[in-house]
């Protein structure tokens, strides 16, 4: 069973495996399907905007950039079946950890966050790998681009999807085709720019993506609860101990657990 | 003088027995040297050219010019069998002569076309004896006055555009005489009628006279004008013979008829006047929508017929009118067209929407419109198209649904993500100083003041 990777660089930080590099090479793919289905599809929404006819006129015309426009949203639904299919055997093999899945935990956490905002609790919940903000996002993404894909699919067959569908569905899905997708950019620009750059805690950017690894005294700060699952030899009581314990130089294996 | 008149009557009479037979089409210029003149109206003639073959005379040690006439040009002119006097029927044997010879008298055998003349919208400057005034000669020529048919003639299809431009575009002119278009060459020839007259030399493409007349031009507010709204159509029908009959049997044409509204579109009103497009091109097709948008957006004009104006918006806000704005806007041309008002509505054939029968039997013949493009769509596919309706209960519920559904969840969510961000910098706005300082004592590589000084340190180094 493949656990988390574990590092220890020459000026004796230890980092901790986020990302593979499956995930990594996901996240490249994500952004780039999304910039370039964002660039052909909004001129395409605001079609009454002087800019619309300017992108568009810049990619080669309304047809090229729906031609790419839909290859971008192929390669993407691709993804998105491939990333799925293999959540799904993964799951089926029990050999992957659902550290995205949003559980009741989540809830209280996001409750607690909102009390420690308000100054009722004097500290937050301490999350897990991903805090439910992420998972929020993650299933945002999720389902937002099923959404994207299957009215994205109608739109671009119309006529067969009426052999099967009620018309009025493709008149409904080029609606909500365009709406899903500002609703997508609304939470990308807003949250996801926000939690990965502006926010001070990691400003001027969170660079785990990237690198696939995080800090374990970061992990230890904002992820306390993945923190401990990875070094239980971190006791309370050490909380904030110089170095943590577990990682032996070069690339360690944790325990990490199937669940 | 009474004496030339009735000589000139007597010479035209002549002269007209002895074209009878050929006619005027026969009246080539090599043939018309060889017509036979009547004997004294060659001598009449050749007793004016005494003086007129020559450029100046000597009178005494004074030497006078001559106006110069060109025999052989006058005799290869359709008037070649003329005496001067039967034109210049004010000359007399007074010498010099003064400026009344000047006036020649078409209208003596040509009554038709004089009388029209004096009606036009010329006519004012012809009163006024304005020098600017275009007499028959401005048009025709004058000595070498030839047949329509002649190519070497002013009036000659391909150049009347040239013949009356000379005026028209004459902007010393134009601006004396308020006359509204100043450039009208420059916009025929950039229209349909102008590039088969100009750049093919097709004589059957429209030149000025075959829409604005010869000898009766009269302004277009004149109810006798060939341009006036209310006879456009047939004008225009003159030529376009089968378009002006699916015009008076469309929507537009009978309303137009039944009431000479100027709210009903003529051929123009779509169309444009000297700057005709060409209708077959994609750029036209992706503006089409436009034309149709002048009437058909106006809030005002469609009330008097109780039409709702939603046409152009409900179109535009659909997959086929957003593709043929951005056509129109400069993002490219179709590969292959899509559909705008006429595709489904017709063209010089629109008929008023047929809304009988139930549903069904709508959507059934909705349905063999879209088929004209998407051939093998199933009749499910007519309802992908609201029919211009807006979505809203009972019609198109579902699209109502979805559009009402990100209306309220799409501010919902942004005002939750929004409000959640702003606590997070409340919480954090001591971080957030600290942040800051943190990342300027990065940038400038200072050590970190604080207690928590290692941890700076050792967040110096960048992660690899």
């Amino acid at each position: 069973m493949k656990g988390t990777r574990i590092y220890r660089d020459e000026s004796g930080r230890t980092l901790v495996e986020r990302f593979t590099s499956v995930r990594r090479l996901e996240h490249a793919l994500v952004v780039v399907t999304f910039a370039v289905l964002l660039v052909t599809g909004f001129p395409q929404k605001f079609y009454d905007s002087s800019w619309a006819s300017f992108v568009l006129s810049a990619l080669g015309g309304l047809d090229r950039a729906r031609a790419l426009h839909r290859i971008a949203g192929v390669l993407f639904a691709g993804h998105a079946a491939v990333h799925l299919s293999a959540i799904v055997i993964g799951m089926l093999r029990r050999k992957l950890r659902l550290s995205l899945v949003p559980t009741s935990r989540d809830l209280e956490d996001a409750w607690n966050t909102l009390l420690f905002y308000l100054g009722v609790r004097d500290r937050g919940p301490d999350y897990g790998k991903f805090d439910y903000r992420q998972k929020f996002e993650y299933f945002g993404i999720v389902l937002g681009g099923l959404v994207m894909i299957a009215t994205g699919l109608i739109l671009m067959y119309p006529g067969l999807a009426t052999l099967a569908l009620p018309g009025q569905l493709v008149a409904a899905s080029r609606v909500m085709h365009s709406n899903e997708a500002l609703l997508a950019l609304s939470v990308l620009t807003v949250w996801h720019l926000y939690d990965c750059i502006f926010s001070p805690e990691v400003f001027p950017l969170d660079r785990s993506i990237f690198t696939g690894f995080i800090e374990a005294r970061e992990l230890e700060e904002r992820y306390r609860r993945e923190y401990l699952r990875l070094f239980p030899e971190a006791a309370p009581p050490e909380r904030g101990a110089a170095s943590p314990p577990a990682a032996k130089d070069g690339i360690a294996r944790s325990h990490g657990s199937g669940t | 003088m009474t004496g030339s008149r009735r000589r000139a009557a007597a010479a035209s009479l002549l002269v007209a027995a002895s074209l009878a037979p050929g006619g005027p089409a026969q009246a080539e210029p090599e043939r018309a040297a060889a017509i036979v003149t009547p004997a004294w109206a060659q001598q009449a003639r050749e007793r004016c050219m005494l003086c007129h073959s020559e450029t100046s005379m000597q009178s005494g040690t004074e030497a006078i010019p001559v106006p110069h006439v060109d025999d052989h040009e006058l005799l290869a002119s359709e008037h070649g069998g003329l005496a001067c006097v039967e034109c210049h029927v004010l000359a007399t044997d007074t010498l010099p002569h003064g400026p009344e010879v000047r006036a020649v008298a078409c209208g003596d055998c040509h009554e038709h076309e004089a009388g029209e003349h004096a009606e036009s919208v010329h006519r004012d400057a012809l009163f006024e004896e304005s020098p600017d005034a275009p007499r028959c000669q401005s048009c025709h020529g004058g000595h070498a006055i030839a047949d329509g048919t002649n190519p070497a003639s002013k009036v000659y299809p391909l150049n009347v555009a040239q013949t009356c431009v000379a005026c028209h575009e004459d902007q010393a002119l134009v601006n004396k005489h308020g006359i509204s278009i100043a450039n009208p060459l420059e916009q025929f020839a950039s229209g349909v009628h102008g590039r088969g007259m100009i750049d093919s030399g097709l004589l059957v493409s429209a030149t000025c006279n075959d829409c604005h007349g010869s000898h009766l031009i009269l302004p277009r507010e004149d109810a006798r004008s060939q341009i006036n709204a209310a006879n456009v159509s047939e004008t225009c029908g003159t030529c376009h013979v089968a378009l002006q009959a699916r015009y008076e049997q469309s929507v537009h044409g009978t309303a137009r008829m039944e009431d000479d509204s100027d709210d009903v579109p003529v051929c123009v009103d779509c169309h444009g006047m000297h700057e005709i497009q060409d209708t077959s091109g994609p750029e036209f097709h992706a503006r089409e929508h436009d034309i149709c948008a002048r009437c058909h957006g106006d809030a005002e004009r469609m009330t008097r017929y109780g039409l709702s104006t939603n046409v152009l918006n409900s179109y535009l806000d659909d997959f086929h009118g957003r593709s043929n704005r951005l056509y129109a806007a400069g993002a490219g041309l179709p590969s292959r067209p899509i559909a705008s008002c006429p595709d489904c509505h017709g063209v010089h054939d629109i008929q008023p929407f047929d809304g009988t029968g139930d549903a069904a039997a709508v959507r059934a013949r909705v349905v063999t419109l879209c088929r004209r493009c998407h051939e093998t769509v199933p009749d499910a596919f007519a309802d992908a198209w609201l029919s211009h309706y807006e979505p809203a209960v009972g019609k198109a519920t579902l699209v109502w649904a979805v559009k009402l559904g990100y209306s309220v969840l799409i501010p919902m969510i942004m005002a939750a993500l929004l409000l959640h961000i702003f606590l997070n910098l409340v919480m954090l706005r001591g971080h957030l100083a600290r942040g800051a300082e943190g990342l300027l004592r990065r940038l400038l590589r200072l050590p970190a003041p604080h207690p928590e000084a290692p941890r700076a340190t050792e967040a110096d180094g960048s992660v690899t």
